[in-house]
């Protein structure tokens, strides 16, 4: 709820979605608590 | 969040507060039947979204930064609120948008590359620390502008403005102003104070944070809230060392006195010392990826953090003096025939702190000339307005778009650095708007910067404070930070090898150094200090390269 970060996946596709969420959200750990929100479908990986 | 809707599914993740949210929700489901799970904002933009669509964000009260996946459509919608005072970040590699409150995490994307060009130089050095809307220093990362939103699916991304300041003739005589103004701030304070997490408000004793204070403490009492928390910032020895100046007439202890006595408030004073400050430099310029307005940052990011230990919001009282006149360009004669930026005019002095190889490369004087006069274009003029009302529009739309932001950028990174939410009820658009139409003579009330706003707050506070000149935030007057900065710089420039030497002169730094910043006369950015300034850039610029 203090930053979000995504990623669309219509060309680079990848099997490490969850670890580069993972490293994006760590990056914003100072704005506050994460929900460890996700969210993945077949062209995109959000979470916040 | 996810929500499904008529076969399909929405999911969003949000960062942001919504000051309507109540009244958009009870639309919601009277009107549309909706339902909804609990009280949350993130809800009530979601299912806003989907009864909506994009219509709806222009009525969206609040500061926010969010994306929506539409799973039908396979689309991403990307949205900023009026200000930009959440912000959001992309880049776009290969047909993929990578995206995120701040730089920082997408520079963790991997293909992600950091790159520093000559736009990047001249935005740095020519503009910076305020920087062109929809841009950052570095090469294809950019933000979504205030005021915008973006969708992205695979066809790649289209931008559009759903909101900006319209210019029309101002029908409402002298005393209907005066009381639509006091409504809509007591209503954008009023709003903002609702919390479910212990809230407090930054107060410097200047008109500003002492009208928010002033309400705030109101609203605590009607509401059985009371005492309200207030917080200030000074510095050790700051009463010894504090010497006038056109910028800074008076120290602020004694007005802040007056206004804990008037309001009962539970007043907290921070207290901050050169080497904490000093060392905060780093962090401040982490907080925002990038150089910015040396310990003006650093100082406010002390701040917020102290305040978190004893509240998790925080109202400020950050764009009174942009909305309603409060700076001397305001007033400047000159302000509009410099034909520059009216707060940033030591151009030949960026220009020789630049590298000779880069320097030759770079032409800031064009580059600012030319983001300058393209951001003039933006202001609607009206055929009715008078040559002072046509100045003062262009004033206010360049202090708005690019003055402003830089403080709104400041005041999210420096808070949310320390997890702290700042919460700026002045730049409620419905205020701004309104404001943006008022004749500059009714503004300038009495003559006074922020003359309509002293007025219609004159039973609110006491005198001293409504009549109290405009002050900066306050900034340390200890020598020992400038003999500390110094000492850094020096330090960093021992190594000929340090990545600064490629980026700016060395020769000019050492000279900057030997004359103790004389060397370097105007102020860089308003009213950060000439020589600290001078250090401080030089230092953060060893962490660019």
């Amino acid at each position: 709820m203090c930053g979000i970060v995504g990623f669309t996946t219509f060309k680079n596709k990848t099997n490490q979605y969850k670890e580069i969420l993972f490293d994006m959200t760590n990056a914003l750990s100072r704005r506050g608590p994460d929900e460890k929100d996700y969210y993945f479908s077949e062209n995109i990986a959000l979470r916040s | 969040m996810s929500a499904e809707h008529s076969n399909n599914r929405y999911t969003l993740i949000y960062n942001g507060q919504l000051y309507n949210a109540n009244d958009i929700r009870k639309e919601l489901i009277e009107d549309y039947n909706y339902t909804f799970q609990g009280y949350s904002d993130t809800e009530v933009v979601l299912k806003a979204y989907i009864q909506w669509g994009s219509k709806i964000i222009s009525k969206f009260n609040g500061i926010f930064s969010f994306a929506i996946w539409d799973e039908n459509k396979n689309e991403l919608f990307l949205a900023r609120d009026h200000f930009g005072i959440k912000p959001l970040y992309y880049t776009i590699i290969d047909n993929d948008i990578i995206f995120a409150s701040e730089i920082k995490a997408i520079l963790k994307y991997p293909k992600v590359k950091l790159e520093l060009d000559s736009q990047g130089i001249s935005e740095l050095f020519g503009i910076g620390p305020a920087h062109t809307p929809g841009t950052t220093i570095f090469k294809n990362i950019y933000e979504i502008k205030p005021a915008h939103f973006a969708i992205f699916n695979k066809y790649g991304l289209h931008i559009t403005k759903y909101w900006e300041l319209k210019s029309k003739e101002h029908t409402d005589n002298f005393e209907e102003t005066c009381n639509k103004v006091k409504q809509l701030l007591k209503d954008a304070i009023d709003r903002q104070l609702i919390s479910d997490v212990p809230l407090c408000c930054l107060l410097s004793g200047g008109l500003d944070s002492s009208i928010i204070t002033a309400f705030a403490s109101r609203y605590y009492e009607e509401n059985d809230l009371s005492p309200l928390d207030t917080y200030s910032i000074d510095y050790v020895d700051n009463d010894k060392n504090f010497v006038k100046s056109d910028f800074q007439p008076n120290s602020d202890k004694h007005y802040i006195d007056i206004m804990k006595n008037t309001f009962h408030t539970n007043h907290h004073e921070i207290v901050i010392d050169t080497p904490e400050l000093a060392k905060a430099l780093e962090d401040a310029m982490i907080a925002r990826d990038f150089p910015g307005m040396a310990d003006v940052d650093s100082s406010l990011l002390l701040f917020c953090k102290y305040v978190k230990k004893g509240a998790t919001v925080a109202l400020s009282g950050e764009c009174a003096d942009e909305i309603f006149g409060g700076y001397p360009w305001f007033f400047r004669e000159d302000a509009l025939n410099s034909n520059t930026f009216p707060w940033s005019i030591a151009l030949t002095e960026r220009q020789q702190l630049l590298n000779p190889d880069i320097s030759s490369k770079v032409n800031l004087k064009e580059y600012i000339d030319f983001r300058y006069h393209e951001s003039l274009e933006n202001v609607e003029i009206l055929s009715t307005d008078s040559s002072e009302t046509a100045e003062k529009r262009k004033i206010s739309y360049l202090t708005m778009n690019w003055f402003m932001q830089t403080l709104l950028d400041r005041s999210d990174r420096t808070s949310m650095y320390n997890g702290l939410e700042l919460r700026v009820p002045f730049c409620d658009y419905r205020l701004v708007q309104y404001l943006w139409n008022i004749p500059w003579e009714w503004k300038a009330y009495n003559g006074r910067e922020k003359g309509l706003l002293r007025y219609i707050c004159k039973d609110l506070l006491p005198k001293e404070i409504v009549d109290r000149k405009k002050s900066p935030y306050p900034k340390t007057h200890n020598p020992t930070y400038l003999k500390t900065v110094k000492q850094m710089l020096t330090d960093i420039m021992k190594n000929k090898n340090a990545p600064i030497n490629y980026l700016l002169n060395r020769d000019y730094i050492l000279d900057i150094l030997e004359t103790d910043g004389n060397s370097f006369t105007r102020p860089w950015f308003r009213s950060i200090d000439d020589r600290s300034s001078a250090y401080g850039l030089s230092l953060s610029s060893k962490y660019v390269a």
